[in-house]
């Protein structure tokens, strides 16, 4: 039993089956508690779980709602249940203490610290004075190594083979193992990201410094070109002595840079401005010049004669026609009367000519006096002078036509002169204008005001112009030259940013090999991590393998299957564990739960339970509890579960309870103490009753075994 | 004298029997009578016969002869037995194997059922194919035996240690191996 561990009483008030207080002696390395089921053994190791934990796992699950009270005795709900254990730890006597409900408790510890421990404090106290190494695990480990609750022996079995694994791996401290290797990968990530930067920031550097080396390059250039200053003021002199003529420069022998710059646009402006007026002016003047002859007022005059002669004519000839006319429908009108007239007489000739006795046709004879009355010479002669004088009238009407189409012609041309010259006039104006209003440098000889440029000055644009040009870009070149002369300074400010900034690049080179270096051990670290975790992982699961067997060896529960391990199945960080018993003769292996009876599966069970109870890592938990674990066990597993508790106590503090008389007199007989420093303790649980269970203890020695034993034989 | 009944001992698994009991502290005392050899021990917990035989039929008659053996020296003894009247064994070891399942086999199946189940006086224990290996002994007497020494056992040894070591097998240095644990180590406390 370790000596630094050991509880010496538990004291339960008010707690599931007990309605007042009671106080049990547990100062033993074994504490056997037996009776009849119903008479509160549960109630005790209960009340050792909620102690340590604050709930009841197993009540929590199938309490019918949320709310049901199932701490407090059921006789006194209304007050708070209490559950107090002494421990010696290390040889100080410590108190811990739960106080509470379903709903709320207070957990404490006194004696440990001058001062009491509460609630998160003292819980923290505790896993880490119970399990050092993790004792952030302490439920757990409590729940699948601590205790075992009556009836749930074969969950260690029925557990899923993921949770079976997990249970493990706590129990073996392996989630160590999966925060270290989280850790790695964490570090190898944040490592990786840290070198990615750093290898932006070279990158981004490298450029800065590439387009700092080109503009420096094109510097030292552009300043290398550069003629001293005189020889752009040269050749601005030279230019003003070939000024053409009609304008004037001033300006002075060595220019500011920026009145250069204005100067050279102004010209700029003033070329583009005439360009514009003279190259317009001379399109005018080319359509002018296309024009046959210039049309006079005189043109327009006689062509305005002709055509009233012409219209004249066309109204003489009309009035002629229209008497022609006159005339004719005049011997029409008298033919007509003399035709009526002889038709009134043909009624009054016979049927036959008296003459010739040739028979008359009257239509005929009407038919052929109208004609005689229509074709006379006089009809026919006037009808041919009508004739004659529309002829006359059509003819002098196309004259008069044709004279008017001149008219517009004549006054078209007229027009479009007048026009030409009016655009002349506006373009000479502007251009006029221009030259009155021009900027510095350069100005023309006085105009009169209103006065139109004179067409010498005009004749004398093109040269002007070119000139011009040429003094603008003089002095675009004369500028550029002076501030390149200013750029001397810059470029040596430009120089020594560059030599910063490659001084900079160095550093963050060398930072960038550093970060590689760095992310290299980590990434290292990491996979080295993931396969030595797997080993340690492998290496730890094994260990606990001849234990799970050793304890299965002395519960002996199946004549065939000897052996049981634990099959492990690893995914990365993910596993399963099987339990599998085997019959090595015959090579066969199987899950206990399918081949084995209840009781072998129970003892089984035991076995993984009770291993993983020793085999934890580092300090496991200080003792077992277990309630009725013997439940459905044949003789052959009790007395084997005997013999192993008689090493087990050496290891840990062993709290066990039966319901079973017989095996409880064995236990009590195979656990009693064979040396002083032993110490056995039972409390037989004799009936329960309202205000709790009845309990007598006693403490076995060979004697009382004998003396008992006499009684039993009667 | 009750032992008369005669078979073929094991002396191998007899021998590796005396030398585990005695390592796990047990006194041991080899008689041989009669051309059988048996075992006993004793320490302050229980007292044991033990012998081996070379088949598994002999069990039977060994079971019986070492009973009257332990029941002899017992008594010869005159010695207070004390709580140790509770914890007293017979152990019968054989190195042959128990066959397929045709008649003879069950028939012995159920000999060594009835005598493991015989809670006469002795609590009696039969191991069956035991090879002659100290492995193997310490194996078929576990009952009497400790837990395996859990300070020498990889189990009770620090995992993140473990984990050092391993790293240190995978291409990191010691130093640095241990400088990552220690780290981890600081961190966790904190």
């Amino acid at each position: 039993m370790p000596s630094d561990f050991r509880f010496l009483t538990l004291e339960i008030t008010r707690f599931r089956g007990v309605r007042d207080s009671m106080l049990f002696d547990l100062d033993g390395s074994v504490v056997l508690l037996h009776g009849p089921n119903g008479t509160g053994k549960t109630s005790f190791f209960d009340a050792l779980q909620w102690l340590f934990l604050g709930s009841i796992e197993r009540l929590s699950a199938v309490r019918r709602r949320k709310n049901t009270e199932h701490i407090v005795n059921v006789y006194k709900s209304q007050k708070k249940a209490r559950v107090v254990a002494d421990v010696l730890l290390n040889g100080k006597r410590i108190t811990l203490s739960r106080t509470g409900n379903y709903k709320n408790t207070t957990f404490e510890i006194s004696g440990a610290a001058p001062a009491k421990l509460y609630g998160r404090e003292a819980k923290e106290w505790l896993a880490l004075t119970l399990l050092p190494h993790h004792p952030e695990a302490l439920d757990k480990i409590f729940m699948v190594s601590g205790l075992l609750e009556q009836d749930e022996v074969r969950s260690v079995l029925q557990a899923s083979a993921k949770d079976r694994y997990d249970q493990i791996s706590i129990l073996l401290g392996l989630r160590d193992l999966q925060r270290f290797e989280d850790e790695a990968r964490e570090a190898a990530n944040k490592a990786a990201k840290y070198t990615k930067q750093a290898r932006d920031e070279f990158k981004e550097a490298e450029e800065s410094v590439e387009i700092a080396s080109v503009l420096v390059k094109k510097s030292e250039q552009e300043v290398a070109q550069l003629k001293p200053i005189e020889a752009y003021t040269e050749e601005l002199s030279r230019l003003i002595k070939e000024t053409p003529p009609h304008i004037q420069v001033e300006l002075p022998t060595v220019p500011d840079t920026a009145e250069a710059f204005i100067f050279a646009q102004n010209c700029r402006q003033l070329s583009r401005s005439l360009k514009d007026g003279w190259s317009t002016l001379n399109e005018v003047q080319a359509e002018l010049d296309g024009l046959d002859a210039r049309p006079s007022d005189e043109q327009t005059d006689e062509a305005v004669q002709v055509l009233e002669e012409h219209t004249t004519v066309v109204e003489k000839l009309e009035a002629d026609l229209g008497n022609a006319q006159e005339l004719l429908r005049s011997a029409e009108r008298d033919s007509q009367r003399v035709a009526r007239l002889a038709a009134a007489a043909i009624p009054l000739l016979g049927e036959c000519c008296p003459v010739c006795e040739q028979s008359i046709d009257p239509e005929r004879v009407e038919a052929r006096l109208h004609e005689i009355s229509t074709g006379t010479a006089e009809l026919i002669q006037h009808r041919e002078a009508v004739n004659e004088a529309a002829a006359q009238v059509k003819l002098a009407q196309e004259r008069r036509n044709e004279s008017k189409v001149h008219l517009d012609v004549v006054q078209q041309a007229h027009r479009i002169w007048k026009e030409l010259q009016q655009r002349k006039s506006q373009l000479k104006t502007q251009l006029s204008d221009i030259c009155r209003e021009t900027s510095e440098p350069v100005r023309f000889d006085a105009l009169i005001p209103d006065e139109v440029v004179p067409d010498e000055v005009v004749r004398s644009l093109p040269s002007i112009i070119k000139w011009l040009n040429r003094f603008a870009s003089s002095l675009e070149v004369y500028h550029h030259a002076v501030v390149g002369l200013q750029r001397l300074g810059d470029l040596e400010r430009s120089r020594s940013e560059l030599t910063e900034k490659k001084r900079n690049l160095e550093h963050i080179r060398k930072a960038l090999g550093e970060a590689e270096a760095h992310e290299k051990d980590h990434k290292s670290l990491l996979a080295a991590t993931t396969e030595a975790r797997i080993k340690v992982t492998e290496r730890l699961f094994e260990t606990i393998e001849p234990l799970v067997a050793d304890i299965y060896s002395r519960l002996d529960p199946h004549p065939t299957f000897t052996d049981i391990r634990f099959q492990h199945e690893r995914y990365y960080r993910r596993g399963e564990s099987h339990a599998m018993v085997s019959d090595a003769a015959a090579e066969v292996e199987a899950d206990p739960l399918v081949v084995f009876s209840s009781s072998q599966a129970n003892a089984a069970a035991l076995s993984c339970f009770l291993a993983m109870g020793l085999g934890a890592s580092g300090r496991p938990l200080p003792f077992v509890m277990l309630d009725d674990p013997l439940q459905a066990m044949d003789d052959i597993n009790v007395l084997g579960f005997a013999d192993l508790c008689r090493f087990l106590r050496t290891r840990k503090q062993l709290i066990v309870s039966t319901h079973d008389r017989r095996f409880a007199d064995l236990l009590r007989r195979k656990l009693a103490p064979r040396d002083a420093e032993d110490r056995t303790v039972v409390h037989e649980f004799i009936g329960w009753h309202r205000q709790g269970p009845t309990v007598k203890t006693a403490y076995p020695s060979y004697e009382t075994d004998i003396e008992q034993l006499l009684v039993q034989l009667g | 004298m009750s032992s008369t009944l005669v078979f073929q001992p094991d002396d191998d698994l007899i021998f590796l029997a005396q030398d585990v009991l005695s390592n796990a502290g047990y006194q041991v005392k080899k008689i041989p009578q009669n051309g059988i050899t048996v075992l006993l021990a004793e320490n302050k917990y229980s007292i044991l016969g033990l012998t081996a035989t070379a088949t598994i039929r002999d069990i039977e008659t060994a079971e019986s002869a070492l009973a009257g053996i332990m029941q002899d020296a017992i008594r010869d003894s005159r010695v207070e037995l004390g709580p140790k009247s509770w914890e007293m064994y017979l152990v019968l070891l054989t190195r042959e194997k128990l066959g397929e399942q045709d008649a003879i086999t069950r028939t012995i199946t159920r000999t060594i059922f009835e005598i493991r189940y015989d809670m006469r006086q002795f609590r009696r224990i039969v191991r069956v194919g035991v090879s002659a290996t100290e492995r193997a002994v310490r194996r078929a007497l576990v009952s009497f035996l400790d837990f395996p020494e859990l300070g020498d056992r990889t189990f009770a040894m620090d995992p993140l240690e473990l984990l050092s070591s391993a790293l240190a097998e995978h291409g990191i240095t010691k130093e640095k191996a241990d400088r990552a644990v220690g780290i981890y180590r600081t961190r966790e406390r904190t």
